[in-house]
């Protein structure tokens, strides 16, 4: 009874050979459970865990990403600003290509002389350069290469600039006017003078 | 070895700041050697499972406690899963402290018979006997604990530790018999 007997050795010998099961991950997860009961205050909060540093960032980046996507969602949603972005670059350009010569207009309505002749339209009476480029005036701007550089999207070609002019939407119930609701006196009583 | 003992105290020291990757490599490092501690005291996979996570968690609560000079990282982990073991056989079954035993002949049991069998069935055979049987059984036979020993660590006196060994013996070689009779 006092030391282990051979068959007890080789029980033990055999039992060393035991198949184990296969339940590492499992019995990991509750050890990492009670320990985040038990013990919160470690460094990292898990296998996969954020530290301190690692909230930080992860928000930051949050927020930079909720960021962009709101203002791409804008964007979209307001295609206004693409298109006064895409429409102001191409206007500023074809003013700045032009030709430094004086505007036609004003010289039209402008003669040297300051008198229209009878009988001759204003036109007429501009200078032979004038009147050329009154004839061609699309010729020349079309003529101006970096103008074939601007982008020819259907939008810069339909729609015009600003030109959208809003609607007001109609109050009230239809056949009342404002005039309806105006107070007018029913006799001229209260108006008249105190001395009459 | 000399590597590897000098990873085990870099995991250690992230085990004693609370660090649970650290931790989690340190129980994946000792789950087969834990595991199969476990599996001896116990009734089956699940119950075993149950006394590792118990024993890991008291483990890394108590972690700061191991000094490394006086012994290994496996020898202390052992002693706590056995502790835990036990401490799961007490929960279920009172230690009865009035069974002694007097001078009986040991039963034979024919080791060619017991070699026949795999570590799988005669597991089951362990697990089949009365549960503080069992763990005199597995303390004595298996782990290499002395009567004095046992007592003391289950609270009974040396007289029912014997007791329990020989009654242990009997089922056994009882077992054998019927399963090599088959």
């Amino acid at each position: 009874m006092s030391q282990p007997t051979t068959y007890e050795q080789l029980i033990a010998q055999k039992l060393h050979e035991l198949p184990l099961p296969d339940q590492a991950d499992a019995i990991w997860a509750t050890i990492e459970h009670q320990l985040n009961i038990e013990m919160p205050n470690g460094p990292t909060s898990g296998s996969g865990g954020l530290n301190n540093s690692n909230w930080w960032m992860g928000g930051t980046l949050f927020i930079l990403l909720t960021a962009i996507i709101i203002y791409f969602f804008i964007a979209k949603e307001n295609p206004r600003i693409n298109k006064s972005l895409k429409d102001k670059p191409a206007v500023f350009k074809q003013e700045q290509l032009l030709p430094n010569k004086p505007d036609t207009a004003i010289l039209i309505l402008t003669p040297a002389d300051g008198k229209i002749p009878e009988g001759k339209s204003s036109t007429e009476t501009a200078t032979p350069e004038i009147q050329e480029d009154i004839k061609n005036p699309v010729n020349e701007v079309e003529a101006i290469s970096p103008l074939q550089n601007i982008p020819s999207g259907p939008e810069l070609r339909t729609r015009p600039a600003d030109t959208v002019v809003s609607r007001k939407k109609p109050r009230g119930v239809k056949g009342i006017t404002d005039a309806d609701y105006r107070l007018t006196p029913s006799s001229k009583d209260s108006i008249r003078p105190k001395n009459e | 070895m000399i590597k590897q003992e000098s990873e085990i105290k870099l995991i250690l020291e992230g085990c004693r700041a609370n660090d649970r990757r650290a931790q989690e490599v340190l129980y994946r490092l000792l789950y087969k050697f834990a595991m199969s501690t476990a599996m001896r005291y116990s009734r089956d996979e699940l119950d075993a499972g149950d006394i590792l996570s118990h024993a890991f968690v008291r483990i890394f609560k108590h972690i700061h406690t191991f000094d490394e000079n006086k012994g290994t990282i496996y020898s202390w982990v052992k002693r706590i899963i056995i502790n835990e073991s036990l401490d799961h056989i007490k929960a279920r079954i009172k230690f009865a402290d009035n069974l002694e035993i007097e001078a009986v002949a040991e039963p034979a049991i024919n080791n060619a018979a017991l070699d026949r069998l795999n570590a799988s069935e005669i597991m089951t055979m362990i697990q089949k006997l009365p549960p503080a049987t069992h763990a005199v059984f597995v303390l004595y036979a298996v782990e290499g604990y002395k009567h004095k020993e046992i007592s003391e660590t289950l609270g009974i006196s040396e007289g029912t530790s014997k007791w329990h060994l020989s009654e242990a013996r009997k089922a056994l070689q009882q077992k054998i018999e019927s399963l090599n009779t088959v």
